[in-house]
């Protein structure tokens, strides 16, 4: 497996969890993964019941976007979200009620046929966790022969330990829903990737694991980026896919999408709440919070203490390595924003010249040449070959480059010079 | 709303520094640099063949060159470049201008006067760095455009200060490098010709052999390449492959000629192999970058080297084999990418196999088991007899072009050799005749093989002697028996 050990910096939020639930304002941003062709079903002064669907996003991977309290709403607001755009979104004023359409009943979960799964999943608004934001339900959507289900709790970037946090409190359950699952879609097992130095993380589904012979731990090397979807699985199935796992009869599920499913099968619950992992130096106390989704950051960071110091901080949504600076902490949770990491802003490095030692190429998971890219990101012709595409943008050749040259952001350039005129 | 800085990510960046790589080379290249005074400096004082400031000139000779480069880089990156103040500062800190003087004194022999290292240095800055745009830009490795320079324009002039032997070694070896030697004798030679004179295979790896300043020690090399794959500097698959093609190769034309292991051995330690290898070849701003391409950058190095070894009359070819792929990284690089296909990587494998089957065919043709050998250069224009003289009209490849010479042999024994005509260096020429060379021939001409060849004219002198030789042979076949 290739990738680097990095310095984990989880400690800080490892084993702290707290709840904020009390958003006087709620703001649901108008966007899933990139798109927002998004049909709004609300409008200024309806009372939207918690659970209640306010927005659906269209065509192919449609998918329904759920009020995460009971209330009033009161208009379209523009908000940050973590992609560092500003996005429309319903604000919806909390009566604190917490409201639902319905007394929702527990159901044996696995007493549910295929088609009814995928409705389900489909209608709790289930995406993918990790950070795709692709739609769960499409995963199990297919023709295709489901071999193995991939259960991704490897967490590899730095600082963030909300997955963590999900599986120490939720392993039961868990363990619980991908049986489940199995059953419903006659997978024939499933696996779940786990971080061998993570032993607490380890021992909790190992303690628990004893009668589902179907499921089989994985411990994977602490090494980024690991937890990449494609590099997970050439670990675990030593096979490679061109597009998507189903290719080789692979589903990845990250374990807090694990997780909503549960919620969603067990009790009818939507995806409304989240675990974000609020860290970094310059945060007096760094934990892990339950959140709902639509609750601006800002308010979170204050009723968790704050931080030390509000000058010279960088405030980056993800963790180090992938996510990016914000202008201001006011942005809104959604549910594929994982953590948010308050840093200290170090004088940014002067870019050297390149002297072509071939470290970026030597580290890059995806196999191809970035210092080859960087060379002639503006030249189509050139980048074809250089199937710049495969790029993750995993961030290792800029993190290896001794020259501190921003090498991913010339892959970025490149793929934008691929996507122009096409 | 506050408003924080953006920056671009990763946030957390890796400890590696380019000028830190760098400095870990330097380190790399302290114990040889050591060794270096040891030899060249020590030694012959203890032997009394210098004062004591000839005991520390090696110091002085790789000092010099770093100095120079430096300051033409300074200097050039002023007036070429155009870098002002501040950004002269700034160029100056990244651009590394002492470590082609550096590795330029220590590629050269120890004879080399001091002028013309100084102008081999400014040539390695201005020809191999600051035309490129400095830096990063090179095409050629600069050290090696500098030294190509100097052996070019002043091999004679090296020669004629003492050439690649130190004092002390005059007196024990009375031979060129081993390699030059190797190709002086006729055939590819037996281990009392090829090792014998220089000791033993143990000095070989220690270093105490006639080479350049730097190159002779494969043990400091090794330390220095295991050190530098430790620190994760150098591109490490380059040495291996090179040095392993090199050792491969010699292997299989050793075998085919009876000669066992001592024979690649000797050969991957000679001709400053491991320091070219290791240190040059391995320059990150003019190797590739791909994986496979250094795979292939070190085999295709390897085999230019056997190629030069065997069938030009240049001995060494390492630097010449370097500066020679150094134009040929961008398509390495192509072809390295290309090979992370199957199919692609094992049609390359399958190519390299057949240029290695070629390689030593064509070797093996020309260098045959007996020792013996038929010379392609040497060429029999007229032959005449009158009475019991026999008058050969005789030429032999030299430096530049043909010698032709008129042999007259009565009884077997040549009485008359007169050098009709010649193309040679004046430069070397003159050392030819400075020795009386001709009349030498003349006298040892019942042991011929055995004779030395003019140091410092190895390839005129050395072309001269296989022309006697030759025409004594066509002599013996035709009216002995």
């Amino acid at each position: 497996m290739k990738g680097i050990k990095l310095v984990q910096n989880k400690e800080m939020s490892k084993d702290r969890f707290t709840i904020y639930n009390k958003p006087k304002n709620i703001y649901i941003p108008l966007i899933v993964g990139n798109d927002i062709d998004i049909t709004i079903l609300v409008k200024k002064g309806d009372y939207v019941c918690k659970g209640e669907v306010v927005a659906r996003r269209k065509g192919f991977l449609t998918i329904p976007l759920h009020s995460s309290i009971s209330g009033t709403v009161v208009g379209f607001e523009e908000q940050l979200h973590h992609s560092g755009k500003y996005v429309k979104c319903i604000k919806i004023e909390n009566d604190f009620k917490e409201r639902t359409i319905e007394k929702q009943e527990e159901k044996p979960i696995s007493k549910y046929s295929k088609q009814e799964f995928i409705e389900i999943i489909k209608n709790a608004g289930i995406i993918g966790m990790g950070g795709a934001g692709f739609p769960t339900y499409i995963k199990y959507q297919t023709e295709q022969n489901i071999k193995t289900l991939i259960v991704n709790a490897v967490e590899c970037e730095p600082y963030i330990t909300a997955d963590y946090t999900i599986g120490i409190q939720k392993a039961e359950e868990i363990l619980e829903t991908i049986d489940a699952i199995l059953e419903i879609n006659r997978i024939q097992n499933a696996v779940i990737a786990i971080k061998k130095n993570n032993s607490k993380l380890l021992q909790a589904f190992q303690t628990r694991i004893g009668t589902y012979v179907n499921i089989k731990i994985v411990e994977v090397p602490n090494l980024y980026p690991i937890g990449w979807e494609k590099a997970l699985v050439q670990f675990i199935t030593r096979n490679t896919y061109d597009k998507l796992p189903i290719e080789i009869g692979i589903v990845v599920n990250n374990i807090s999408t694990i997780y909503a499913i549960y919620q969603a099968l067990k009790k009818g619950v939507p995806l409304t709440e989240r675990i974000v992992t609020i860290t970094g130096e310059m945060l007096k106390q760094p934990t892990n919070v339950l959140v709902k989704i639509g609750t601006p950051i800002h308010e979170v960071i204050e009723a968790i203490g704050g931080m030390k110091r509000t000058k010279d901080i960088l405030c980056i949504a993800g963790g180090p390595m992938m996510g990016i600076t914000l202008p201001n902490d006011n942005v809104i949770v959604t549910a594929d924003m994982n953590a948010i990491v308050i840093l200290k802003e170090k004088e940014d490095f002067l870019e050297q010249t390149c002297m072509r030692c071939g470290k970026c190429v030597e580290v890059c998971p995806s196999r191809i040449e970035p210092v080859l890219i960087k060379d002639s990101y503006e030249n189509k012709e050139a980048l074809l070959k250089l199937q710049v595409n495969k790029c993750v943008e995993c961030g290792l050749c800029s993190y290896i480059c001794p020259a501190k040259i921003k090498v991913r952001e010339y892959v970025k350039k490149a793929k934008e010079t691929l996507r122009k005129d096409e | 709303m506050k408003a924080y800085h953006s920056q671009i990510g990763p946030f957390q960046r890796s400890k590696n520094k380019t000028s830190s790589m760098m400095f870990h080379v330097v380190l790399a290249l302290l114990p040889i640099i050591i060794f270096s005074f040891y030899k060249n400096g020590i030694v012959p004082y203890i032997h009394h063949n210098v004062g004591i400031f000839g005991m520390f000139y090696p110091l002085l000779f790789i000092a010099i060159p770093p100095v120079i480069t430096f300051t033409t880089e300074w200097v050039g990156a002023y007036f070429f470049l155009r870098k002002k103040s501040d950004n002269l500062k700034e160029y100056m800190k990244n651009s590394y201008a002492i470590l082609p003087g550096l590795f330029l004194a220590l590629i050269l022999p120890i004879h080399t006067p001091i002028s013309i290292l100084i102008l081999g240095s400014i040539i390695a800055t201005v020809i191999g760095k600051l035309v490129y745009g400095g830096f990063g830009n090179n095409i050629f490795n600069p050290a090696l455009v500098g030294r190509l320079f100097v052996i070019t324009a002043y091999a004679g002039v090296i020669a004629s200060h003492g050439g690649y032997l130190n004092p002390y070694e005059v007196d024990t070896i009375s031979k060129a490098t081993p390699l030059s030697n190797a190709l002086s004798i006729e055939g590819i030679g037996t281990y009392e010709i090829l090792v014998k004179p220089y000791g033993s295979l143990w000095n070989f790896f220690i270093g105490m052999i006639p080479g350049t300043v730097g190159e002779t020690s494969a043990l400091l090399c090794i330390v220095g390449f295991l050190y530098l794959t430790w620190k994760r500097v150098i591109k490490w698959r380059i040495p291996v492959f090179y040095i392993g093609t090199v050792f491969f190769l010699t292997t299989v034309i050793g075998l085919s000629n009876g000669l066992s292991i001592w024979y690649p051995i000797f050969q991957i330690l000679s001709g400053g192999l491991f320091f070219g290898a290791i240190f040059m070849a391995t320059d990150p701003v003019t190797s590739p970058v791909t994986k496979n391409g250094q795979i292939i950058y070190g085999t295709g190095l390897g085999i230019l080297t056997v190629i030069f070894r065997y069938l030009t009359s240049y001995p060494e070819g390492v630097l010449t084999s370097i500066l020679t792929m150094n134009m040929l990284v961008f398509i390495v690089d192509r072809l390295g990418m290309q090979c992370k296909k199957r199919e692609n990587g094992l049609i390359t494998i399958a190519v390299i196999l057949i240029l290695f089957g070629i390689v030593v065919y064509t070797i093996n043709t020309r260098y045959t088991n007996s020792g013996e050998t038929v010379d392609p250069n040497f060429v029999l224009l007229e032959e005449r007899q009158i009475g019991n003289q026999v008058i050969y009209t005789v030429s032999e490849k030299g430096n530049g072009g043909p010698i032709a010479c008129e042999v007259t042999i009565r009884d077997g024994n040549i009485i008359k050799l007169q050098v009709l005509e010649h193309n040679e260096t004046p430069n070397y020429y003159a050392l030819v005749e400075k020795e009386d060379y001709i009349n030498i021939l003349m006298k040892e001409q019942k042991k011929l093989p055995e004779l030395d060849t003019v140091s410092g004219a190895t390839i005129s002198s050395n072309a001269l002697k296989k022309l006697v030789i030759n025409t004594l042979q066509e002599y013996e076949e035709h009216y002995e028996k």
